[in-house]
């Protein structure tokens, strides 16, 4: 099984991470719980209400600078009726960040050229589980992002009929548009949106799903929203992400698991041009949990560009205790692979 | 020290070691992100501009080896009449997958697709060989570029 989370100590580093914030890791616990829902079927309450409550529990953050209105961690609309929707996955290829936002906007109702996806930054609170990894993104999401975008139209509906005195019973919804069609009138979710980010957040177990015979965005073919930024070379990959004042480190670390760094030298390299710093890593210290895929012991080095950290690698003079672990070759694995097949069998 | 280079027609200066690999200086001096670090080994083709025309590895080309050549990107196709139709054929058809290879691999296709305006099938996988794809786009890319040999010039974006 293979789990990636946006983090940096993936080793994604085509991941495209830009804009998401360092550092939630997949850690064990979350791995466990999506392997038990992977294995078994009872996750619906369990689960998929904790996601779409987390959702909604951003509601009603009120309007921000350029108007936005939002009416739940993964919705907002400005006054133009663009609706911007959050992408809660990383996107690694699967096509992720398009699809989880084509769910809530098929609820939502509206019309997918007046939407703009953004790639939610880590931030298990307001999105929930946020990783790749074992093709679980559409069991684990399609039911509670069709909630999200549901409550959110429940939201702008109730705004509208609120604004006629009529009831929200009486009125529809369609490409971005709420209806009351007795009376012919009808309001655009811009300029619902203000009004909607006030109105009750709607409980997500008790919202109207539409009919999937109604759907006009879930199972049409629609291309990458990065396609654009992929072809022209703009910035999008975690590579790609520059912040002021940054600097670029290569890290050189012992070739055999466990191994103890006994000599580096580090202040000939801090000479180099280029270099602002090169300091010895000890798994000891920087790794007090023992985990295994955990750092080990090396050496860094920080330079004003990933060349200059690189050259200086060139010149790094490291030696190391390898440990019991340089001893293991294929060949023993084998023969002790061998003698325990040979043996008697243990429970 | 100062090296002066022509990037997708612009004059432009850099200062820094004339054995620094022209990708360097075009992600971290230039700021031009579009060419991707993939191998740093002229294996993958990520890094792939041309110079010139001609599409080479910009990860083992030292800057000081530059000279007056033309350095073209996948930041300058949109300007580019055979490129900027590979970069509409590629949009039409879906091609990426992560992304992270595309900008390397439109840049081959559009050397290839100057010099040899209708290719077919082998003459495709021939020129595109070295640019490796880890999401196995191969067939739309290869649909994208019999696409882009057909799109008119005025369609290109």
């Amino acid at each position: 099984m293979n789990i990636v989370s946006a983090t940096p100590t993936t080793k994604s580093a085509q991941s495209r991470a830009a804009g998401a914030a360092p550092a939630l890791l997949a850690s064990r616990r979350m791995f466990l719980k999506a392997t038990a829902i992977a294995g078994g079927g009872l996750l619906l309450h369990s689960v998929i209400e904790p996601l779409a409550r987390a959702g909604m529990a951003e509601a009603a953050a009120g309007t921000a600078g350029d108007g936005a209105a939002a009416l739940n961690a993964y919705i907002r609309i400005t006054p133009d009726g663009i609706v911007t929707i959050m992408s809660k996955n990383p996107e690694i290829g699967q096509g992720i960040k398009t699809m989880l936002p084509m769910v809530i906007a098929e609820e939502l109702d509206v019309d997918w050229r007046n939407v703009r996806i953004e790639q939610a930054p880590l931030d298990a609170a307001k999105f929930g589980q946020q990783f790749a990894g074992g093709s679980r993104a559409t069991p684990l999401n399609y039911d509670p992002l069709r909630r999200v975008g549901a409550a959110a139209r429940q939201m702008l509906v109730a705004a509208a009929a609120q604004s006629w005195n009529v009831e929200p019973s009486e009125c529809s919804t369609a490409a971005g548009l709420v209806v009351h069609g007795r009376s012919g009138r009808s309001l655009g979710y811009g300029a619902l949106a203000a009004k909607a980010a006030d109105m009750p957040v709607p409980d997500p177990a008790a919202v109207a799903l539409k009919d999937p015979k109604s759907f006009k965005i879930i199972g049409k073919r629609l291309p990458g929203v990065d396609n654009p930024q992929i072809v022209t070379g703009r910035p999008l990959f975690g590579i790609d992400v520059t912040v002021p004042g940054m600097l670029h480190a290569v890290f050189h670390k012992c070739p055999v698991f466990g191994g103890k760094l006994t000599s580096a030298n580090v202040e000939r390299l801090k000479a180099l041009p280029g270099v602002h710093d090169a300091f010895v890593v000890r798994a000891s210290e920087a790794n007090r949990s023992d985990d295994p895929q955990g750092i080990s012991d090396g050496v860094a080095i920080v330079a004003k560009s990933w060349w200059a950290a690189s050259r200086a690698r060139e010149r790094l003079e490291v030696t190391w205790d390898e440990g019991a672990t340089a001893a293991q070759n294929s060949e023993a694995f084998a023969r002790r692979a061998g003698e325990i097949a040979a043996g008697a069998p243990t429970s | 020290m100062a090296y002066a280079i022509e990037v997708n027609g612009q004059k432009r200066t850099v200062d820094v070691d004339g054995d620094t690999p022209l990708l360097w200086v075009l992600r971290d001096e230039l700021d031009l992100k579009g060419s991707k670090f993939g191998c740093g080994a002229g294996l993958c083709g990520a890094c792939t501009v041309h110079l010139d025309g001609r599409a080479v590895r910009s990860c083992m080309t030292p800057v000081s080896t530059v000279g007056r050549a033309a350095v073209a990107t996948i930041e300058g196709m949109a300007a580019h009449p055979v490129g900027k139709r590979l970069q509409a054929a590629w949009m039409e058809l879906d091609v990426p997958q992560c992304g992270y290879c595309q900008a390397g691999q439109i840049m081959t296709a559009t050397e290839l697709l100057s010099a040899n305006p209708h290719p077919n099938d082998a003459e495709i996988d021939a020129a595109m060989m070295g640019n490796v794809c880890r999401c196995c786009t191969y067939t739309r890319i290869r649909a994208a570029i019999k696409r882009a040999a057909v799109i008119p010039t005025s369609l290109g974006r």
